[in-house]
């Protein structure tokens, strides 16, 4: 926590999630392990303001109960809705909506935000409009998100950026070009959620040996170490690792000056146990 | 990695040899064979050529060329700025380098002489004969729109070259909403920027190759080689520019249709060819600058919220400039900018280019924002006079406020980020307002002088990108590791006097961890560096460091995969630290950049020092990159972001108005100024002072005068009066504020011309404050301020109760 800071109310929005096995996301680390995988935004909040980290995935990358990687699929508008109505908010209320990385289960209906800055990073828009084969294979992102997104109020930035006091965005390159993580100070410590750079805490603290499922229950996992990566956990989903190294240095550099700093990682089974909000 | 240059202020490269004259201007340059050009200029302001004779010309000896109208007709001007996505209601079919037909300005080039010397060529155009046939001038914005006035371009069926309509929200519920409707009138004279050296270019046109080497005294250099070679019809290719030292430009030398004409002549005559103007062009020809008028309504409520304003804004453009410069983006850039910090939903403006028989306009140091921001300031104060609130409170009402960034305006600009109420506070507590108040009464009492305190505050949109023409957003840069462990960098962007030399290097520098003396930056040659756009629009800062930090970036990861592998490990495991690359758990183990760029380039493959995937593609140590904002117009259609990045900043001006001169001195000024990160907080401190002084100068001192047949009547310093040492300003008190904006790479803002608009605003101000009435007339010489001294002494506002 930073003292003389605006602290801001930090609210984890459930988005819905997939099941499929860790292994699939941290390979060769537990192949069968079959696990519920959420889906998580957050929703920043402090004298009235109102952003959004990331909104979710769109119900059209479902096809037949199956999204990415032929996981089972449960997203939607509905997810979104419930979650901003647990919050008591509507979508116009919304002023900044800050999108980690352009991902289909990330930046899905950026249209519902009339009133609001959508800020994404100019890396990330680039690869948007110029996706690699692989992308387009695996459906990383939603081509239909471009139209959809130059009717909004889209701002592009290049690196870090304090966006308001107590908000800081910074540049994470190395899940997708254009990653970026959010820094907010909080009256409990700093929290970074950095999404997908970490999708599993056990990517940013490697020697972990157990986790918290999706229904509470403790599930043993094999730590990192023993088969490789005793620094971070890259996952399988990385399009640069020199860049993903350089970035998880400097989100642990951030999380170790500000005492006690957190990090949220985008797609942790058991986040809802671990962190009840700030 | 720990900046070390970044933010310190070194001492600018430049400096030694400028002062020494060991710099290179064009006029420096011989050679051999080398021939002189002049110009022959209209004596009148309209008229029918009905012929020219250069026969008796010709015969003097030394005379190899003259041309005139009939030569160009074959060559018509490339346009500057195409306005292809506007509705132009009035383009102008066609212009070219010398008079064809008819002369539409006093001055205008009629004829061009090449010959062995200059004296001889100045001689040759006494010798030659026009016959003019005078038609009517039109030499004001009110002659132009009258009914009966004379037209320039009868194919148009008026003198108006465009117009651009622009409305948000909803006016009219806004004025209708409104407690109080003001009425404001704001104006500008005409005058112009006067670089020390003026425009100067040898043209070199090898006819065996077919190709043309120029050296001209500009502010791009990429863009003229495409001018020049769609003018002349040469292949761009076969078109060099190298641009030496220029000694001053401040936005007048981003048009080269007379330096087309020593191009012609060379293209000709097969020889070099030397064009210098003198003083005397300079005024007649400018580019000339400002010269506008608003008309304006703003709708407010009585506790100063602008609810509203609506605006009617011409703008004498003296003939049109579209072909010859870039004036008429005016009409355009204005929309962006005369928001300025403030947020202000509704709003509808009329801006309309108007043309007269006088010399063409380009840009001048804060090119259309200058307007926007005057509008916007001025209407602050005299709202806030009308309404009996202080001129700090009413800007407090209004501004964007700190959390809202980035802000997108309702005119399409895109703010970046900044605190402007923080700014403003902070620059009232350096000037203590009261103590000024208590000096102000002083001298009151004392007689003699009348003080005036003004404020105003500003954003300075900055490093503009604006599509269809050659004032795009390219900017691209080269690095270079050299054997021997220095860099050169490589732009085709100008130096103007920014101290750009200095600072890209204290850029490159830190990203490699060693010193500015490791770099040599080369600028200003179209055929070493890739493509730029120029030095204009405090794009430097923004742009040709953008540029310079992505290819910084993109050698530095090349020469860390080097390292590494000479280190034998992995590129993650290496780090750049004074100058070496070294394990990042074992600085003992660690390479020089020199002893790796000798290895490099020497034995690239034989002892391993190059990756294999390396070895066989990229085996050097080079790297060239292009930057661009992150949020470039697409189009001409509104609204757009024409800028990438916003400086602001806020400024207090003390004035003394000698009561029995009329004199205006600003003893002291105070200012705040962020404009994200510093390179160089010297440099953009002094940049800030001189361009107030242009700023300031320009508003007490200068004009650029027409009689009624349209002649220039100052075209000496005698008749206009550029500031000496007499008209310095007093004290700047300056304090930098560092907000880095998100939208470039060190979070820089270009900054080139904050100075020169928000300190006239502040200056005007200070003068009413003084006065107590609404100033509208400028230049703000003697005899007009003692004008406005009687009549504030009729009205009696001299010793009224002030606001704040």
């Amino acid at each position: 926590m930073v003292k003389n800071m605006k602290k801001w109310k930090v609210k984890l929005l459930y988005m819905g999630h997939s099941y499929g096995r860790k292994g699939q996301i941290t390979p060769n680390l537990d192949p069968d392990l079959w696990i519920e995988i959420p889906f998580w935004s957050v929703l920043l909040q402090a004298d009235g303001r109102n952003i959004l980290v990331d909104s979710g995935c769109n119900e059209r990358f479902v096809k037949g109960g199956k999204g990415f990687a032929g996981m089972d699929f449960y997203v939607g508008r509905k997810y979104l809705d419930a979650a901003l109505k647990d919050a008591n908010i509507t979508p116009e209320e919304i002023d900044t909506v800050v999108y980690t990385h352009l991902h289909n289960d990330h930046a899905a209906f950026s249209y519902l935000f009339k009133n609001a800055r959508i800020i994404a990073q100019k890396k990330e828009w680039a690869t948007l409009l110029n996706p690699l084969p692989s992308m387009l294979e695996r459906r990383d992102y939603d081509l239909e998100a471009i139209p959809e997104l130059k009717t909004t109020n889209m701002i592009l930035i290049d690196g870090d950026m304090d966006l308001t006091e107590g908000v800081r965005l910074i540049a994470t390159p190395g899940h997708t070009a254009g990653s970026m993580s959010v820094a907010v100070n909080t009256s409990k410590g700093v929290v970074a959620f950095v999404a997908d750079h970490f999708h599993f805490h056990c990517m940013a603290f490697p020697r972990m040996t157990e986790i918290i499922d999706f229904h509470g229950k403790v599930q043993k996992i094999t730590p990192a170490p023993e088969v490789y990566a005793d620094t971070f956990l890259p996952s399988s989903i990385i399009y640069n690792h020199y860049d993903w190294y350089d970035s998880s240095y400097k989100i642990k550099a951030i999380v170790e000056k500000y005492e006690p700093g957190y990090i949220l990682a985008g797609h942790e089974p058991g986040l809802m146990y671990t962190f009840k909000g700030a | 990695m720990a900046k070390k240059w970044v933010g310190t202020s070194i001492k600018r490269k430049e400096d030694a040899s400028m002062l020494t004259g060991e710099a290179t201007y064009v006029d420096d340059m011989q050679l051999p064979g080398m021939l002189h050009c002049a110009i022959l200029r209209s004596d009148y302001a309209h008229a029918n050529i009905k012929s020219i004779d250069v026969s008796e010309a010709r015969k003097l000896p030394g005379v190899i060329d003259i041309i005139t109208g009939e030569d160009v007709k074959e060559y018509p001007l490339a346009a500057a700025v195409e306005f292809a996505h506007f509705d132009l209601k009035s383009p102008v079919k066609q212009a070219y380098l010398l008079a064809v037909d008819r002369a539409l300005y006093a001055g205008q080039p009629i004829a061009a002489v090449a010959a062995v010397d200059k004296y001889i060529a100045e001689d040759a155009l006494d010798l030659i004969q026009v016959h003019y046939e005078p038609l009517t001038p039109v030499v004001s914005m009110e002659q132009a729109l009258s009914e009966d006035a004379p037209l320039i371009y009868e194919e148009w069926g008026d003198n108006v070259q465009m117009q651009v309509p622009s409305k948000a929200g909803d006016v009219d519920a806004a004025f209708a909403e409104a407690d109080r409707v003001i009425k404001v009138k704001i104006g500008e004279h005409r005058y112009c920027a006067f670089p020390l050296e003026g425009r100067a270019a040898i043209a070199d046109y090898k006819p065996r190759t077919g190709k043309l080497h120029t050296w001209i005294s500009s502010q791009a250099s990429s863009a003229p080689r495409a001018n020049f070679a769609k003018t002349l019809k040469i292949p761009e290719q076969n078109v060099s520019v190298t641009v030496p030292h220029v000694g001053g430009a401040f936005g007048t030398k981003l048009n080269w249709s007379v330096e087309t004409i020593p191009c012609l002549l060379s293209k000709r005559t097969g020889r070099p060819v030397k064009y210098v103007e003198n003083k005397i062009e300079t005024f007649t020809i400018g580019p000339h600058a400002r010269d506008y008028v608003f008309n304006g309504e703003v709708a407010c409520k009585n506790d100063g919220t602008i609810l509203g304003v609506k605006a009617d804004v011409m703008f004498d453009l003296g003939i049109e400039s579209s072909y010859r410069g870039t004036a008429i983006a005016k009409c355009v850039i204005l929309l962006k900018t005369f928001l300025g910090q403030y947020k202000i939903k509704n709003y509808s403006f009329l801006s309309r280019a108007i043309v007269t028989n006088k010399a063409f306009q380009c840009s001048y140091r804060a090119f259309g924002k200058e307007q926007g921001s005057r509008f916007i300031e001025r209407i602050m104060n005299i709202v806030a006079r009308e309404l009996g609130i202080s001129p700090e409170e009413i800007r407090l009402k209004n501004y964007i406020q700190p959390e809202e960034f980035p802000y997108r305006t309702t005119s399409g600009a895109l703010y970046d980020s900044g605190d402007y109420p923080g700014t403003l506070k902070r620059v009232l507590e350096m000037a203590d307002i009261p103590s000024l108040r208590k000096e102000q009464a002083r001298l009151e009492e004392e007689g003699r002088y009348l003080m005036g305190i003004g404020i105003a505050s500003f954003v300075q949109p900055s490093g503009s990108a604006v599509p269809d023409g050659y004032l795009n957003g390219m900017e691209g840069a080269t690095l270079k590791l050299l054997p021997e462990g220095g860099f050169i960098l490589s732009t085709a962007h100008c130096t103007l006097g920014q101290g750009i030399e200095t600072t890209l290097s204290q850029v490159v520098a830190d990203e490699f961890t060693v010193t500015p003396e490791d770099v040599r930056v080369i600028i200003g040659d179209s055929d070493k560096a890739p493509y730029s756009s120029g030095g204009f629009a405090s794009r430097g800062a923004a742009w040709v460091v953008g540029a310079a930090v992505t290819v910084s970036r993109k050698l530095k990861e090349k020469v860390l995969r080097f390292g590494a592998h000479v280190l034998k490990v992995e590129a993650d495991e290496v780090e750049l630290k004074d100058g070496k690359i070294q394990v990042k758990r074992d600085p003992a183990k660690s390479v020089s950049l020199h002893e790796l760029a000798t290895s490099v380039h020497f034995w690239p493959g034989a002892i391993g020092v190059l990756p294999d995937e390396f070895l066989y593609t990229d085996p050097s140590l080079d790297a060239t990159a292009y930057w661009t904002a992150p949020n470039p117009p697409v189009s001409w259609a509104a609204p757009i972001n024409l800028y990438c990045t916003h400086p602001n900043g806020a400024e207090v001006s003390t004035i003394l108005i000698d009561k029995e001169t009329g004199k205006i001195t600003v003893p002291k000024r105070f200012v705040v100024y962020d404009c994200g990160t510093l390179i160089n907080p010297d440099i953009v401190k002094h940049q800030y002072i001189g361009g107030a002084l242009q700023g300031i100068n320009g508003i007490l001192n200068e004009e650029l005068c027409y009689d009624e047949n349209g002649q220039l009547t100052t075209t000496t310093y005698m008749d206009y009066l550029i500031p000496g040492s007499h008209e310095m300003l007093g004290e700047t008190v300056f304090e930098h504020q560092e907000t880095p904006s998100p939208f470039t790479p060190l979070g820089c803002k270009g900054m080139g011309e904050a100075g020169t608009f928000c300190s006239v605003s502040s200056v005007m101000n200070a003068v009413e404050d003084a006065l107590g009435i609404t100033i509208t007339k400028t230049p703000l010489k003697p005899q007009t301020v003692l004008d406005y001294v009687k009549e504030a002494m009729e009205k009696g506002t001299l010793n009224r109760r002030r606001e704040w």
